[in-house]
């Protein structure tokens, strides 16, 4: 598994995990607006921390391991941005079906469920993103 | 860009076999695409652009014909 490969399998692994915890917090609710928005804040930071975090984590130990087996830290090459491009028009058509619901929500008052709405939006777009990267390099793009 | 289903072969394994035991890597280093690029070429998964194509049947000295072929699918 490569160090892109084995990226994105720890990204989608983060994202469900933290957008799965985010929900699972949502459901046992009722929780405060004031509550809900702190507790939404902190999950979209920690979701760009963790995977920061990790993608060094991956990096690192893997160049390594490639310039000891005497192989260069390799650049991504047209098959990587195909991959990348194609995952990323799943994750905008993900985005394009459920982003109109935000409007009409805020509209009607529901503030809360509209970034609530933005929020699962984006969190299925990026797992989307991922999963579809995953699906291409392992059964072709 | 390849699909499931799609027919296009080539013979990459065996000419790297016939062309001094090439590795995979030495063959993504002379045509700048990554290792796994070449494994994924070989093994039908990714259809390589008509650009990269051309620099692989270069590096073994063939007609881009000689290296891929493409039958339609019914």
């Amino acid at each position: 598994m490569m160090v892109r490969e084995m990226t994105a399998v720890i990204s989608f692994i983060t994202l469900v995990l933290v957008y799965g915890a985010y929900g699972l917090w949502l459901m046992a609710g009722p929780h405060s607006a004031g509550e809900t928005l702190g507790v939404l804040i902190a999950g979209i930071v920690l979701t760009a921390i963790v995977t920061t975090i990790v993608a060094i984590v991956v990096a690192v130990p893997w160049g390594i391991h490639a310039a000891l087996r005497g192989r260069r830290n390799e650049a991504a090459d047209e098959r990587d941005r195909q991959i990348a491009r194609m995952s990323m028009r799943n994750a905008y058509l993900v985005v394009l079906v459920l982003i109109w619901v935000v409007p009409f929500l805020a509209l009607a008052g529901a503030a809360v469920l509209a970034a609530n709405v933005a929020l699962l939006t984006m969190g299925v777009a990026e797992i989307v993103n991922y999963g579809s990267r995953l699906y291409y390099y392992r059964w072709g793009a | 860009m390849a699909r499931s289903g799609t027919k296009v072969t080539n013979r990459i394994r065996a000419l790297r076999f016939s062309h001094g035991e090439m590795t995979q890597q030495d063959l993504a280093d002379r045509i700048g695409l990554t290792r796994q690029t070449v494994i994924a070429i070989e093994q039908g998964r990714y259809s390589p652009t008509l650009e990269a194509a051309f620099r692989i049947a270069r590096v073994f000295g063939e007609s881009l014909e000689n290296v891929f072929s493409y039958e339609p699918m019914p």
